[in-house]
């Protein structure tokens, strides 16, 4: 919605196109928690074989490559844990701002800062929360796992719970410094309570604690228990379970082939999905949809907000099934027909419907769909309301598959939609999109990114196949003038094997992993690593062998 | 605002659709021989038709500075945009040809991060647009917070039923991150009134009230082991848990201000409105807990970002959808431009709406609320399509700007990126920021981000 109309002309000459344009802003506003395969915990695991663990990596440990000392807990990192702490109990809303994010990632270290309200939710929901688990004498002795009938047994009950819901709060043991401190205050809630009070208490304390709330390394390399937190919250994007806690106890997360055995491990159990998940979420801007819904209802009438959600919760279907599950990689998400509809969604798709609101696997057809960049959700989101933007669609493909930005347009730029033009009726959408952009002023820039977008004309406002746009054939052949992937091609079939072939693609990709799965920027000392990432995207190997490539980086085990 | 005794408040009662209900008797957590000044931002999206909402009276030419009087103007020398807030004209400061100089080219992110930082935007590693500095609302709440009361309060009301989005940002906490605001108003009832203690009268505490008090206690126990943390920290990892540290203590100060309370009943008790959940019925809503807070000194500074408006909220259905997709980029369609222009008078009637539920509230001196608030509505962008150049800048109340007056500001400053149209601009809007920061008693602040800003002149008479 707040996108400009990015048929504006570009105030640069036509050699030189470089810079960056901004990409769309994450919503900070406060939001109910969303359903769905992201932040589910159930599911099923991987399919295929474990990834393979890799040789040993040839780049070097170097300094300032480290990953960030001090990282709050993101949105859906502070969902997940809450949800694996307290496993089958349906918690209150927690509902936690957004945070200001980079490039798409809500994970940024740097910027996840905190702010009043962030204190204020925190607290409110940590005593919510606490008083859904323990807010009654029957609740808490199940909490705690005891029955005490005299003082001194309730003593040695709530240090007993401190001990063992620290360690899974923390993801670290309790110094004995910090269990007299937190069974002195336990007693103090008792004498001021009762003990289920004192058992709330100090439920709700953990919850805020600076332990919980952030994850915290120090040292010059990572202990067990660090190890375990970095790969709970790298492949789960949650806290570790009692199997990693007794992996990090006996000392097995120390050797690089102990920690790929455990990465092994929890890449099978099906929390995998959140991450894999999340990432392309986040990569792809699978939820830009909401900001772009706004469709011209007369054209397209079978644009209900049904609809709507069934487009953006594909992705999430689409990416766990065909990618995490099946362990695919770049090309099967640029090239495979494969996915999952319900009944509207497989109309709009022209596919047949699955009974009444169930969602069933199917393949799209293979002429006029590939992967994700011919799915709804990509198509609707990179649009107008009347009708698909080609430079919106192609800007979105250079930053998100290329990494390469354009300078924004000059002020004095004609942003009304041509659409709106007095011939209109007699044109296509790319006529229309070519006579705006015509000019030598602007014809620079446009010719990088508005060829990606003319040869997905083949799709309309919300993503329906079309070989015909105001009565005319559709033209999607073009020249490409970017990157590696120079030279003609026609329709969105040829463009998505295109981008599935292309080294700066995989590169790309491979960078936008490591960002989300470092929390940080990639800096210079990182070259070697985003190298070897690199080759395992462009050799073809999946997500889940990218995940493992990424385990035996030096950034993540020093 | 009625003065009438407690009434219990019931969230569940908030959340059913069509009930009414109350905010309990609230709590002046202090008493100012002086009424303070409050900041209030209202900040609304898009370009405004300049044609539609300047206002000339004879013989003052558009490039000279001018003024005049608009105390005694007649309702038919508003523009068609301002109309709504005729009511209000002898407490009104509408600014003319105001600019926002550090926007430059990209009208939308640039200006969400610039308008109310007044610092140059900068570009992340992403290359996307963000604020380099704090927001000129957070510079004043950091220097003018009270102990026990929150710093400022950010609200936004959204499309999309009640946790839609907001997708603007136009508050910055600092370089890159942006303020989160609450769109809910539930969740806004319940930070602000949600944890008022019950007057129950009877002196034996209930275990809930015994497990509330420790909850305040479990705060400050916290609190130390972050700061015990940060001190074996360094550089942004350190301040970053200094900083958390700090606002747990802020929020025990509040939850100790609110248990002991009850100095001086402020005797607010503003009924909220029901009905249907529209973004007309939110931010009324937000109005009154706003000015509930305000009168009740329970924050100083306040905002409201505005979302998105649908075409057919305001009557003009038959350009569709919302106001970008069916009018902003008008094309110089004479039917679109008026629509803008409408879109634009339905936040004038917001505003006039704020501004009405601030000055119906007295101050222990006499004065009313909003005489002592500087409310700012300021826009997005300016006039045109993601130029912003004549800015259309409304301030009410004042707290010690002459108002009653539309003050117009020659053209003469060289613009710094000349296109087009484009080559000579009003006075940059930093300067407004800094009139609006030294009024509010940040009387030594010259510069925003890393420039050194003067104050606007003729703001006090």
């Amino acid at each position: 919605m707040r996108a400009f109309f990015a048929v504006t002309c570009l105030l640069v000459s036509s050699s030189a196109c470089t810079g960056a344009i901004g990409e769309d802003p994450d919503d900070p506003g406060l939001v109910d928690v969303e359903e769905g395969a992201a932040g589910s915990t159930g599911g099923t695991g991987p399919t295929g074989t474990d990834p393979v663990i890799p040789p040993p990596s040839s780049c070097s440990a170097t300094g300032p490559s480290k990953l960030p000392a001090v990282r709050r807990l993101s949105r859906p990192e502070y969902r997940n844990v809450m949800a694996d702490l307290f496993p089958g109990v349906v918690l209150p809303a927690l509902d936690v701002p957004e945070d200001s994010g980079r490039g798409g990632f809500e994970n940024v270290a740097e910027l996840l800062a905190p702010t009043p309200l962030h204190i204020e939710r925190y607290e409110a929901i940590a005593y919510a929360v606490s008083a859904k688990v323990s807010g009654t004498e029957a609740a808490a002795r199940t909490l705690a796992g005891c029955a005490p009938t005299n003082a001194a047994e309730q003593q040695a009950c709530g240090r007993k719970f401190i001990e063992s819901f620290g360690l899974r709060a923390f993801r670290r043991p309790l110094s004995p410094v910090e269990i007299s401190d937190y069974v002195a205050s336990f007693e103090a809630s008792r004498a001021a309570v009762d003990f289920g009070g004192a058992i709330q208490l100090v439920v709700s304390r953990f919850l805020q604690s600076v332990d919980f709330l952030y994850r915290i390394e120090s040292g010059p390399r990572p202990d067990d228990w660090m190890m375990a937190g970095r790969l709970s919250f790298l492949i789960w994007q949650s806290l570790p379970d009692a199997a990693l806690l007794e992996a990090a106890r006996l000392g097995r997360l120390t050797s690089r082939d102990g920690i790929a055995t455990e990465a092994q491990r929890m890449l099978r159990d099906p929390r995998g999905r959140r991450a894999v998940v999340d990432f392309h979420r986040q990569w792809l801007d699978f939820d830009k949809l909401a900001s772009e819904s706004d469709k011209d209802t007369t054209l397209y009438k079978a644009w209900t907000p049904t609809l709507m959600k069934a487009v953006r919760d594909e992705s999430d279907r689409f990416v766990g099934s065909a990618i995490y599950e099946k362990n695919g990689g770049l090309a099967k998400l640029l090239t495979s027909p494969e996915t999952l509809v319900n009944a509207e969604l497989a109309r709009l798709y022209g596919v047949a419907a699955p009974a009444g609101s169930a969602w069933a696997p199917t393949t799209l057809p293979a002429r006029q769909r590939a992967g994700v960049l011919t799915r709804a959700n990509f198509l609707a989101s990179q649009g107008h309301s009347e009708n698909g933007s080609p430079p919106l669609r192609g800007i979105a493909i250079l930053n998100r598959f290329l990494c390469t930005t354009v300078p924004d347009p000059p002020d004095d730029a004609d942003t009304s939609n041509p659409g709106e033009a007095a011939d209109a009726k007699t044109k296509t959408n790319r006529q229309l999109f070519e006579e705006r952009a015509a000019s030598s002023q602007c014809a620079g820039c446009h010719a990088l990114f508005n060829p990606l977008g003319y040869a997905l004309e083949n799709f309309d406002a919300i993503g329906r196949y079309r070989a015909t746009d105001n009565g005319k054939p559709v033209n999607a052949s073009v020249t490409l003038a970017v990157a590696d992937l120079e030279g003609a091609l026609t329709g969105p079939i040829e463009l998505s094997n295109r981008l599935a072939g292309s080294a700066q693609v995989a590169g790309c990709m491979a960078t936008k992993w490591f960002t989300f799965a470092a929390g940080r920027d990639v800096g210079p000392n990182d070259a070697c690593a985003v190298g070897e990432l690199t080759k395992t995207v462009s050799s073809g190997k999946g997500i889940l062998d990218l995940v493992m490539q990424t385990v035996v980086t030096p950034q993540f085990l020093n | 605002m009625s003065m009438s005794g407690a009434v219990p408040f019931s969230r569940r009662a908030l959340m059913a659709a069509g009930a009414s209900y109350f905010l309990p008797s609230l709590v002046r957590t202090t008493q100012a021989a002086t009424p303070p000044k409050r900041l209030l931002i209202f900040f609304t999206i898009h370009g405004n038709p300049y044609p539609h909402w300047k206002m000339r009276r004879n013989g003052l030419a558009d490039d000279t500075t001018w003024e005049f009087d608009l105390k005694n103007a007649a309702q038919g020398e508003f523009s068609r945009t301002f109309a709504p807030l005729y009511e209000h004209r002898d407490k009104l400061l509408i600014l003319d040809t105001l600019s926002n100089q550090l926007s430059r080219y990209d009208a939308h992110y640039a200006s969400e991060a610039s308008l109310l930082t007044g610092a140059e935007p900068a570009r992340d590693a992403s290359g996307s647009l963000v604020g380099s500095a704090p927001s000129i609302d957070q510079i004043v709440a950091e220097r003018i917070r009270q102990p026990g009361a929150l710093g400022s309060l950010e609200l936004g009301v959204a499309t999309g039923g009640a946790n839609g989005t907001v997708p603007y940002k136009g508050i910055w906490q600092g370089r890159g991150v942006a303020m989160p605001y609450i769109v809910d108003q539930a969740v806004a009832f319940e930070r602000l009134f949600g944890r008022l203690p019950g007057q129950t009268g009877s002196t034996a505490l209930t275990r809930d009230q015994k497990i509330e008090k420790r909850r305040r206690v479990i705060l400050d126990e916290e609190r130390a082991r972050y700061r015990a943390l940060a001190t074996r920290l360094s550089g942004a990892d350190r301040t970053r848990l200094e900083s958390h540290a700090s606002m747990i203590g802020d929020l025990s100060e509040r939850l100790k201000a609110a248990e002991g309370g009850l100095q001086v009943s402020c005797g607010s008790k503003p009924e909220m409105a029901a009905g249907a959940r529209s973004m007309n019925l939110k931010f009324e809503n937000f109005a009154r807990m706003i000015t509930a807070a305000f009168a009740c000194d329970m924050t100083r500074v306040a905002s409201i970002q505005m979302a998105q408006t649908a075409s057919a909220d305001f009557g003009h259905a038959s350009l569709g959808g919302n106001v970008h997709g069916g009018m902003a980029h008008h094309g110089n369609v004479a039917s679109k431009i008026l629509g803008m222009s409408d879109y634009y008078r339905v936040h004038a009637q917001q505003f006039a709406t704020l501004l009405s539920h601030l000055r119906a509230v007295k101050e222990p001196d006499g004065s009313s609320l909003l005489d002592n608030t500087i409310a700012l509505w300021v826009p997005e962008i300016g006039s045109w399509v993601h130029q912003t150049k004549h800015l259309p800048v409304v301030i009410g109340g004042g707290a010690g700007f002459k108002v009653g007056r539309y003050m117009h500001y020659a053209s003469d400053v060289p613009a710094e990126v000349p296109t087009g149209s484009y080559r000579r601009l009003g006075p940059s809007h930093a300067k407004l920021l800094i009139s609006i920061a030294r009024q509010m008693g940040l009387t030594d602040l010259g510069q925003l981000g890393n420039i050194p800003v003067t104050p606007l002149p003729g703001l006090t008479g």
